[in-house]
Formats: structure tokens, sequence, C-alpha cells
């Protein structure tokens, strides 16, 4: 009897093994995700993991924000933003994030859909509004002059701390029409 | 090139690790080979990572030279005391050959374990650090430090702060620094070798703890199922130090009953003081397991009443200070700078607060049946732990058994208590650590039922 139990559950184990080996590698497509990973040096991995649109974007501001910059990162994208947001963090480094930064940078991967999740939500006729953690539990909030999009002329940060201060940051650089960073305009 | 110095650098801190556990107890030898090895990477990398914290005092820069160079000293130190005492070590009785039988099954096991760690080794090494906690809390500082090739003297107070956790003990970000050092860059790729080798160095140390009483085919048996339990080997490939916390923990409990076995071999009880205390130096909760652990010894002290009180003393005085030593440096600097904890508060320990937490105890119980009936991180684990406990309860109160049934229900307890005082919302604090908890002690559970099934399993 104890044999046969013993034998039971070790059966029901190398059975409930052997399935979650194979569904991580071919039904969540990890086989595929390592075939590629394989093919590719460290720098193609990293663009991997981190999604290669995103880190061409990253790798973009890494190579144009001067050293030790402080900057903010807007991110209007699908998939896991604190997660997107914590590698930008690390990537960027030693530049580094903070609020009332010198540079603000634009990522907006849903430029051409109808923004209607995610946390930056509300598309307003006048652009994106979207707040954020952060300024002592109050949230800052941000607001994207539509042409900014287009032509990055101007873009307002109103911070809605009490103060409610108003910053003006113009274009830096710009990757695409919905990929760029701003700097602070100087008064 | 780069997987050459890697493998000096391993031989390094094991090298290191093996002269610090010489050097606990040179007249005594009673750990086997592979062991040795697997305590003294843990060991390794628990003392550099505290050399270079120290370098921080002194504002000291990080070269490897001048890292390595002291230990030199430690080197010239255990060589002579060998030469001296060579003729008289006290040295372990040999495992007793196993029988023929189950051949074929221990075959498989083998394999099946080969597999696992083969399968460790390629998640972890197939991709840089991505995973959250060990870029964000880990990873970062691991660079930050490499770039600065010091710890920014302004560290604790300044950038530190800019990350998430700032109060977290930095074992690992340390070691992943050395490794960036031997490299001379920053591979985000290679430094991941650190986590499986914790994997492997854990699975040695379970399988020679069961060999101990069990025949090898139940040390592979046990083995094996601690290394195929999906949430453990996962944990061994993607930069969160949970599985190292259950390394220095498991070790540090397996040598602790060991000692209860046999108290004339203190080299037991000095392992297990530095590994609890390296505990506390790769996670927060390692502080914890120090307490257990001395509660453990105080409790063994209270039914025990054959040891002199000067001994009994004498023992746990030398523990506390053990402790005391190597998480001094850690502890002082977060006092100093006031890093506290952002999630479990202990102001929170009070009557009038608890009194008011009592509606977090569904939400407790129901995570901890959803992680035992969900066989997607456990397999049937914890079904085959509540089957063997309702059919075996009364071993769970034998001589040996019990001082292990007590530490897991001090570190059940434990963080339980931690979720009552914690200001985080509960459903997101049990989703996001309980599954992450039972991995410290894990590798313990392992070695409880082997040794409660132990004569039903072998040959």
């Amino acid at each position: 009897m104890k044999d046969r139990i013993l034998k039971l559950a070790f059966t029901t184990w190398i059975i409930i093994w052997a399935f979650f080996i194979f569904r991580e590698l071919f039904i969540k497509s990890r086989f595929s995700d390592y075939k590629i990973l394989l093919s590719r040096s460290l720098e193609g991995k990293r663009s991997y993991v981190t999604g290669d649109k995103f880190y061409e974007f990253l790798t973009f501001c890494k190579r144009n924000l001067p050293q030790s910059a402080f900057y903010d990162l807007i991110l209007i994208k699908k998939g896991d933003i604190e997660l997107d947001k914590i590698r930008a963090i690390y990537y960027l480094y030693p530049s580094l994030k903070k609020i009332d930064p010198e540079f603000i940078l634009i990522y907006n991967e849903l430029a051409d859909e109808k923004i209607d999740h995610g946390p930056f939500v509300g598309l307003e006729e006048r652009g994106f509004i979207g707040t954020r953690e952060g300024a002592g539990g109050k949230g800052v909030a941000y607001y994207l002059n539509p042409q900014a999009g287009k032509d990055g002329s101007k873009f307002v940060l109103i911070y809605n701390t009490p103060d409610k201060r108003k910053i003006e940051y113009e274009t830096f650089i710009k990757l695409d029409n919905n990929k760029y960073i701003l700097r602070k305009k100087k008064i | 090139m780069e997987i050459f110095r890697l493998s000096i650098y391993l031989l390094i801190i094991i090298f290191i690790g093996f002269n610090i556990l010489y050097l606990l107890s040179p007249k005594r030898n009673k750990l086997y080979f592979l062991e040795k090895i697997a305590i003294s990477y843990g060991i390794g990398f628990g003392f550099v990572s505290l050399e270079m914290l120290i370098f921080h005092f002194f504002k000291l820069e990080f070269n490897i030279n001048e890292i390595i160079l002291p230990w030199t000293i430690l080197f010239i130190l255990s060589a002579f005391v060998y030469f001296k005492n060579r003729k008289n070590i006290i040295v372990h009785e040999k495992i007793e050959a196993d029988t023929k039988a189950h051949r074929g099954l221990k075959i498989f096991l083998i394999a099946a374990i080969t597999f696992e760690i083969l399968y460790a080794f390629f998640r972890a090494l197939v991709k840089p650090l991505e995973a959250y906690d060990a870029i964000a809390i880990y990873g970062i500082k691991a660079k930050i430090f490499y770039l600065a090739k010091s710890i920014p003297y302004d560290f604790f107070r300044n950038l530190a702060l800019s990350f998430p956790h700032a109060d977290y003990p930095l074992n690992i970000p340390l070691s992943e620094t050395f490794v960036y050092l031997f490299l001379g860059n920053l591979n985000d790729q290679l430094v991941k070798v650190i986590f499986p080798l914790y994997f492997v160095a854990t699975l040695i140390i379970l399988y020679f703890g069961i060999r101990r009483f069990a025949s090898q085919t139940c040390a592979l048996f046990f083995t094996f199922l601690l290394a195929s339990i999906p949430q453990f080997s996962a944990f061994a490939t993607n930069g969160y130090l949970d599985l190292q916390l259950g390394y220095y923990y498991s070790t540090s409990a397996l040598f602790l009953f060991l000692w209860f076995k046999s108290t004339e071999d203190h080299q037991f009880l000095l392992i297990s003081a530095v590994m609890v205390a390296l505990a506390g130096w790769t996670k927060n909760e390692g502080l914890m397991y120090c307490l257990v652990n001395i509660g453990l010894i105080s409790i063994f002290y209270a039914v025990d009443r054959e040891m002199p009180i000067k001994k009994k003393l004498f023992h746990l005085f030398s523990y506390i200070s053990i402790i005391a030593i190597i998480s001094l440096p850690w502890l002082w600097i977060k006092g100093s700078v006031h890093l506290a904890n952002d999630e479990v508060q202990f102001a929170n320990l009070n009557i009038s607060y608890l009194s008011k937490q009592y509606y977090k105890i569904v939400p407790i119980i129901y995570e901890f049946q959803k992680q035992t009936f969900g066989p997607k991180k456990w397999n049937i684990l914890w079904l085959i732990m509540i089957f063997v406990l309702g059919f075996k309860y009364k071993d769970m109160f034998k001589k040996n058994q019990r001082y292990i049934s007590i530490a897991m229900s001090l570190t059940i307890l434990g963080y339980v208590l931690s979720y009552i005082i914690s200001r985080s919302e509960i459903h997101y604090a049990l989703g996001a650590t309980w599954s992450r908890f039972l991995l410290h002690f894990l590798p313990i559970v392992m070695y409880w039922l082997a040794n409660i099934v132990k004569e039903d399993i072998e040959p």
C-alpha cells in the first residue's frame, strides 16, 4: 500500500514536472525566444528582452543626453509600463530620473491608436494628459501640446503640486515624430 | 576570454570561502568535499562583499588587487594552521556505501538533477538581467558601484533613495560589482552565473544533509524534488535574491540541526552562525532568521538539561557575537542614515494597531491555500506535505524533527506577522511576496520531509 502511494505520488510529480517544462518551452514560446536570443549579441539580447523599438529609443537617448543628465520619462505604450520605466532607469544611468528635470523623454508608441487605456489616460483634444505617482503622493500631471508630436514645437509640463508651476520645454532631438527628447527652455 | 576571467573569479571566491571555512574549525573536518565547496561559495561571496562595504568606511576605491590582497593573510594563516594541525584532525565518518538496489531510479534521478542544473544555467545565461527587482533593486546598485569604482560616499544619503528599497542589503549587488570588475565591463549577462551556482550549492548541501542519515536513493530523491520545483528553478535564473536567502538560511538551519545532534561538533554551530548572519546580509528577511535560530538554540537549551549552563551561555554568546560582528557594518550604515523599510513598520507592533488588522487573516489563508493547490509553481509538494503530516504527524515531534518543526512554525509566524504589520495593501503584498517567501525555507521543508519519510522510501 505504502509503495503504491509512493509510486503514484512520484509518477504524478514526474508528469507535472514534464508538462510544465513542455508548457514553458513550447506553449509559452520560450523555445522560439531562446532561438532568437542565441543568435544575438549581448546588445541584441538587451534589445530583445526590452523590446527592440523601446531599446532603440533608449539607445538614442543614451547617445544624445549629456553625461549624468536629469530627465523624466513619459511612456505611452502597451505592456508593463512600470517594468519599462525601471528598465529605462537602469539603462540610462548615470543619467537620473527626477521631477523637474532638464530633459523629458517622450516615447509614444500609441500615437496612431486611440488612447483609451493605460496609465496615461484621456486623449483630449489638446493632447495627452497623464498623471504619475510621485511628488509626495500628490501626483504630477503632464500636458502635451498637440504640436509637440508633429513639429515638436512646444511642451508644457504642469506640476499639480501646490505651486502649480508651468515649465516650458522645447524639442532637443527627435528619433521620429513620436519618440523624442525635450529640453527645458532657457528663459 | 571573459569565460576564463569568470572562472578565475569563481575559483578565487571559492578559495577565499574555503579558507574561512577551514579556519572556523581547523581541528575538525566533518564536512564532505563537495559540501565544503558549496558552503565556501556562499561564504566567499558574503565576505568579499562585506569587505567591499568596509572599503566604503575608508573611502577606498574598488580595485581587484586591493580587494583580493587582504585575503592573502588568511591564506598564509590557514596554511600555517594546517601544517601545525594536520596530524590531529578529526575527520568525519565515511558515508555508508549504498546498496545496489534502485540502480535504474538512481540513474534517472541523477540525469534529471543534471538536466535541471544545465537548464538553470542555460535560462540564466541566455539573456541579460531584465526582471523587475533584478534591475530595479540589485542590478542598478551594482552598475552604480562599478561605474563609480566604489560605493559613492553620499550613496546612502542621496543616490540610493532614487531607487526602490534603499534599505536592502548589498551582498549580491556588491558580488555583481566584483564580477564586473573582474570582467572589466558591465556584462549583465555573464554576471548571472552567480545565481544558478547558488542553486547548485543548495542542492549539494541538501544532498549531503540528507545523506548523513539516509541512503543515496533517498538523498537523490529529495534533491531531485527540490531541483524540479518550477518556482525554485525559475528563481535560480532571474536575478532575484530569494533563492540566495534560501541557500544561506537553509545551510544555517541544517547545520544547527546537526549541532543539536552532536553538540561537541562546534564546527556545525559556527557554520550555522556565519551562514545565518550572511542571510541577514543578503535580504532583510535574513534578520528574522537570525532571531529564529537564536530562539531555536534557546528552546534546545531549555529541553537539554545535560549541558552545563556555562557552556550553554558560551555557545549562545558566540552565536550571537558572530551574527553581530557580520551584521554590524551594514546595520551601522542603515542606522546612521536612517534607512528604513518602507513596507514593514515595526512601530506597528502594538496592540491597538494589531487589533485592527484581523481582516488580513482571510486573504492570508486564501493565499496560502492558493499556493498549496497550485501545481504551476510547486508541483504537488504542499499536497504531499499535508498528506505526510496527516499520516505521520507524531513524527513531527520526534527528537530530531521537532526543532525543524519549531523552526518552520516560527518562520511562518514571522511572515504572517510581517504581513499584519505591513502597510502595503494585503492582497498586493501577498500576491507579490508569499510565493517567494516560501523559497526561503523550501530546502528545509525537503530536509524535514526526508527526515519523516526516510524509513518509508529506503530500499
